[in-house]
């Protein structure tokens, strides 16, 4: 076992991983014709390579599209730690590099979807109150796990049908594959690879963040990573156009659900958090400006307008609730 | 071998040495691995995984060198486990790595 493997067995926090009896039933209605996926589906107890082979599948997927790729990076093992506290991260110890996945991210990018994917067919009331709460729980999950005061997560609507649960699996295998492709961006930096000639994130307007405080070098290196993380996923989903738009703005949505939840726990003091995620929306909107077919750009369009008239006012309503929190776990 | 990840952020490895010349020092000559991790928030973070032969006193010695070093460095956030143990008591320290299971 490596370093990394050890540290991933060391931070892992036993938690629930079989599906409950209702998810089982939910699967069992849309499968009823392949007993043996339902049985794929029912969970497995916890081990480092439960989740390490489908992590590796989207690496691979990333290193077969971006030709000299793996030559600067090499193969870097892709794990995943069940806890509750990062994103990803790029790991380093003396002899390796390897990908972290946490699975709080993992579980946020496919609660969120799954509300924004099903949630068109529920009143918008409903919907309303579906995002606030999320955006509730998954603050006080990420700011006070420890003082015990996390809300409690909202029913999302159920799985209904196949084409569903596809959509859903593939936004989500989309957005991993960015995390995935920003952590090697890092390690490509850190391994001398080949930069853009003139990358977007170093110009003005990407880091539109220099106009709130000086510009802050380790957010400069979160968004050149980003900026090839972009590049590396949408080759990888390049070949058909209408991938293309699910894989693009998906990513977008993982970068507003973020930016939202900066904002839902900025305390008003350190705005780091929220400088970062700014940053990164106004990158990626002008990467896909600069790189996207014009169905894509549509739709990117589109689903910033809908997301702002349908989760934005949810997130402001989480952000007044999650101060009554605050003030409670200050106490 | 008894086995603890210790994280802390934000730092790097030079902000650390002190700590691992001082853990290495002690007896029975805990090992002492370190790695560095940039999250994807942009936090950097280094952990330092301390492997050891289970001698009691070992364990009492990591948790007040802890403890002293944290005094020292009151802006870093130091997890064991999912515990923040910043202003925790040496026996606290003591405590939560005895609770923690060989693995």
């Amino acid at each position: 076992m490596t370093l990394i493997e050890t540290l991933v067995e060391l931070l892992h926090e036993e938690g629930p991983d079989k599906l409950t009896l209702e998810r089982r039933n939910q699967y069992a209605a849309i499968f009823k014709d392949d007993p043996k996926l339902i049985q794929s589906l029912e969970g497995k107890e916890w081990t480092v390579g439960t989740s390490r082979q489908y992590f590796e599948s989207l690496r691979d997927r990333l290193l077969e599209k971006n030709q000299g790729l793996a030559a600067v990076v090499g193969i870097p093992p892709v794990l995943q730690v069940n806890n509750l506290r990062e994103i990803t991260s790029a790991k380093r110890s003396a002899d390796e590099h390897a990908v972290v996945i946490d699975s709080f991210v993992t579980t946020l990018l496919w609660t969120m979807d799954k509300a924004w994917a099903y949630g068109r067919n529920i009143a918008r009331e409903e919907q309303d109150v579906l995002f606030c709460n999320l955006f509730v729980h998954f603050a006080t999950l990420r700011s006070f796990l420890q003082q015990g005061l996390v809300w409690p997560r909202p029913k999302t609507p159920p799985h209904q049908t196949k084409e569903g649960l596809a959509l859903l699996t593939f936004m989500v295998g989309a957005q991993e594959s960015f995390l995935i492709g920003h952590e090697l961006g890092h390690i490509y930096v850190d391994r001398g690879g080949e930069l853009p000639k003139d990358p977007v994130c170093m110009r003005d307007f990407a880091t539109s963040y220099t106009f709130l405080k000086p510009r802050d070098a380790s957010i400069d290196q979160e968004l050149l990573a980003d900026e090839l993380a972009f590049e590396f996923t949408l080759r990888a989903y390049q070949e058909n156009e209408s991938l293309e738009v699910v894989a693009v703005t998906s990513i977008f949505l993982l970068i507003r659900y973020h930016l939202w939840l900066a904002v839902i726990c900025s305390n008003g003091e350190d705005d780091r958090d929220f400088t970062l995620w700014f940053g990164r929306n106004s990158l990626f909107r002008e990467k896909a400006r600069h790189i996207c077919r014009g169905e894509t750009l549509r739709s990117i369009v589109e689903v910033s307008e809908l997301m702002e008239e349908a989760i934005e006012p949810a997130a402001f309503r989480a952000e007044k609730a999650f101060k009554l929190i605050r003030e409670k776990a200050d106490k | 071998m008894n086995k603890y990840a210790v994280e802390i952020s934000p730092a790097t490895e030079n902000d650390i040495a002190d700590l691992v010349l001082h853990l290495s020092a002690l007896e029975g000559e805990p090992k002492i691995d370190l790695i560095s991790s940039k999250g994807f928030g942009g936090a950097t973070e280094v952990t330092l995984i301390i492997s050891l032969l289970g001698s009691p006193i070992v364990v009492k010695s990591i948790a007040a060198v802890l403890t002293a070093w944290i005094s020292r460095n009151e802006k870093k956030s130091v997890m064991l486990g999912k515990t923040k143990i910043s202003g925790y008591s040496a026996e606290d320290v003591e405590k939560l790595l005895k609770k923690i299971k060989p693995k």
